[in-house]
């Protein structure tokens, strides 16, 4: 059983009269545990849009998204929040950390509604493993660097500890060296068993990814998955 | 952490915002509340002042009356089985469960005089309950205090030729005028006042009683009460409310209390107007961060605690500070505005009455925003959706 598996999914915007604007046309995809997967398209191609409906935000027009098993369009709108903060890590286009919150207070965000007393260990245990010491932890955002804002931002996404994370453009705001860090976390995540979907329209953000599903019109062009060689990350070729 | 801290931070990075709607809120409260407290001053000075003017209960002797009418003529009415009071009487009146809402029992015997061969219908009655009762009375001379005063009504003291500090001769006995009242419109005119002791004795009544005036307070206890009370400690006689006099009191109470209300309901709604669209424009400011909370599995009912939280924070400070501000100047106020001598201490029923229900207006304020906030998608977190 796959981990993420969409079956037949479309999404129309503005109704499905003639004035709507269809973003998706009957997708079906399934990624499984450890697959790192980066969705790539030209603006408007509705990678986002299938970011939305993959991360159980966003309910399609057709078809079904299974998590784990549940159906997850079938569930309440209550129901479908408990499943993200359970099985899915997002990190933002921009990182969306909260401003006013510490580099700590932001990692514990996801944890703030449970009745959990380990909070502030768990978040800190977070950010120590993306590597922010727990001096920079009681920071809010504009007091650290790019890359220690998108760190705390994948420290957030992964300290639910769920099973798959999402990440919409996450180096689009960060310069290539700060980039290249937030690429090797999330491979690194991926390596761990999770699975990580990208969105992205920047090639050198696949480097390392293990399959590229490539998007237009709303329709899968392509769907690539790919051998990694450690040693050698550009010498990955498309096999299937 | 809790959603609270949330809350709290959120308050601190707009200090404009938070300052405005403690503003807003604070102002509002200042004003009810002071409007209030000004408002229950005013009623219970009103009410004793109109209390205190005039008799407002007639206790008189239960009695049978027969229109006499013969062949045509008129004779008039034939009074019997008429019961007196008596001086024990006023021990009743004074002895009744709701005692203390009595304010002046002031009897009165009343009987023909005859001075210098004039006739004069005369009242006997007791100075210092007559003069509290009747504060509407202008004396020229002085106002009568020994037994061996009268006073005169206008009419009386014209048609006698009697002035302040006349003698006058009754069965015998010398009296001083010791005033005449100015013209009343009413039948005191035509009346001469002397101690209700000399009276009965002048007129061998004992400790007779031709009726009790009572001036009771009716704001803490309603007429009809007191009214009950004295009929069923006399049952032999008759006890009338004025209550022309307690229907002014209500209506002049109920207009000042009308207005408080009006003033207060319109405060309030401009309050809640401004506690509205500032929420709902924070809101609005906020959305991709609240797309971000649901994006993380924050339920509805989470982002409505923490919007609702931001508000009551600010709400209940500014609502103690709105409190605190009327409880100074509720005093002076009531004194300058509304005349009130003695203003009351502001009563913590009362402002606690107020907190909660400031409290449940910032609460009402804010449902709307916070019940929209709950309503945003978690795609606002995606900056292409």
């Amino acid at each position: 059983m796959a981990l993420l598996e969409i079956n037949g999914i479309s999404k129309v915007y503005g109704g499905q009269g003639p004035g709507g604007v269809t973003a998706l046309h009957a997708v079906d995809l399934c990624i499984e545990a450890g697959e790192y997967v980066a969705v790539m398209g030209p603006s408007g191609s509705g990678k986002t849009t299938l970011l939305s409906i993959l991360g159980a935000m966003s309910t399609p027009s057709v078809g079904s998204l299974m998590i784990d098993g549940i159906d997850v369009y079938s569930l309440s709108q209550e129901r479908q929040a408990d499943l993200r903060r359970e099985y899915l890590g997002f990190v933002f286009q921009g990182l969306e950390l909260v401003p006013y919150l510490t580099a700590l207070e932001n990692v514990m965000l996801p944890l703030a509604i449970l009745k959990e007393k380990r909070k502030q260990e768990r978040a800190l245990e977070a950010l120590e493993r993306v590597g922010i010491d727990e001096r920079k932890a009681r920071r809010v955002p504009a007091e650290l660097s790019g890359g220690e804002q998108g760190r705390v931002a994948i420290a957030r996404a992964i300290v639910n500890d769920p099973p798959i994370i999402m990440a919409d453009e996450p180096v689009g705001s960060l310069d290539s060296a700060t980039g290249r860090q937030i690429l090797d976390l999330l491979r690194e995540l991926a390596d761990e068993g999770r699975a990580v979907v990208m969105v992205t329209h920047n090639p050198e953000s696949t480097q390392d990814v293990d399959r590229i599903i490539r998007i237009r019109d709303g329709r899968v062009e392509e769907d690539a998955h790919l051998l990694r060689v450690e040693a050698h990350p550009m010498a990955s070729l498309h096999t299937r | 952490m809790r959603l609270s801290k949330i809350a709290l931070r959120n308050v601190r990075r707009h200090p404009s915002r938070a300052l405005l709607l403690v503003l807003v809120i604070a102002v509002t409260v200042a004003v009810t509340a002071a409007l209030a407290l000004v408002n229950l001053s005013a009623e219970e000075d009103l009410a004793r002042q109109v209390d205190e003017y005039g008799a407002n209960i007639v206790v008189m002797p239960r009695s049978e009356e027969l229109p006499l009418s013969y062949g045509g003529v008129d004779l008039g009415d034939l009074t019997y089985d008429v019961e007196p009071l008596h001086m024990s009487d006023l021990d009743k009146i004074r002895g009744i469960e709701v005692a203390e809402n009595l304010n002046r029992v002031a009897p009165k015997l009343v009987d023909v005089a005859e001075i210098d061969g004039a006739r004069v219908l005369a009242a006997g009655v007791v100075w210092e309950e007559e003069l509290a009762l009747k504060r509407w009375w202008k004396i020229r001379g002085e106002e009568p205090s020994a037994t061996s005063d009268v006073l005169l009504g206008a009419e009386a003291a014209e048609s006698l030729g009697l002035t302040p500090g006349d003698q006058v001769s009754l069965k015998g006995e010398s009296f001083r005028v010791a005033g005449v009242l100015e013209e009343t419109g009413t039948d005191e005119d035509g009346l001469l006042f002397l101690d209700l002791g000399v009276a009965q004795r002048l007129w061998n009544r004992g400790d007779e009683l031709s009726f009790v005036e009572v001036s009771a307070y009716c704001s803490t206890c309603p007429i009809e009460t007191i009214n009950a009370q004295i009929a069923a400690e006399m049952p032999y006689a008759r006890v009338s409310a004025v209550l022309k006099m307690a229907e002014s009191r209500e209506l002049l109470i109920g207009q000042f209390r009308l207005f408080s209300l009006v003033l207060s309901g319109l405060m309030a709604a401009v309050g809640v107007l401004i506690v509205l669209s500032t929420t709902l424009g924070a809101v609005r400011d906020r959305r991709r961060e609240i797309g971000v909370f649901r994006s993380l599995g924050y339920r509805r009912y989470h982002i409505l605690q923490i919007v609702l939280a931001e508000n009551l924070v600010l709400g209940g400070a500014a609502a103690l500070l709105g409190v605190g501000v009327a409880s100074a100047v509720q005093g002076p106020l009531a004194q300058r505005l509304a005349g009130v001598a003695n203003p009351l201490a502001p009563p913590p029923l009362v402002l606690a009455v107020v907190l909660a229900t400031a409290l449940f207006v910032v609460l009402l304020a804010t449902l709307y925003p916070a019940w929209a906030a709950s309503r945003l998608s978690p795609t606002l977190a995606l900056r292409e959706v």
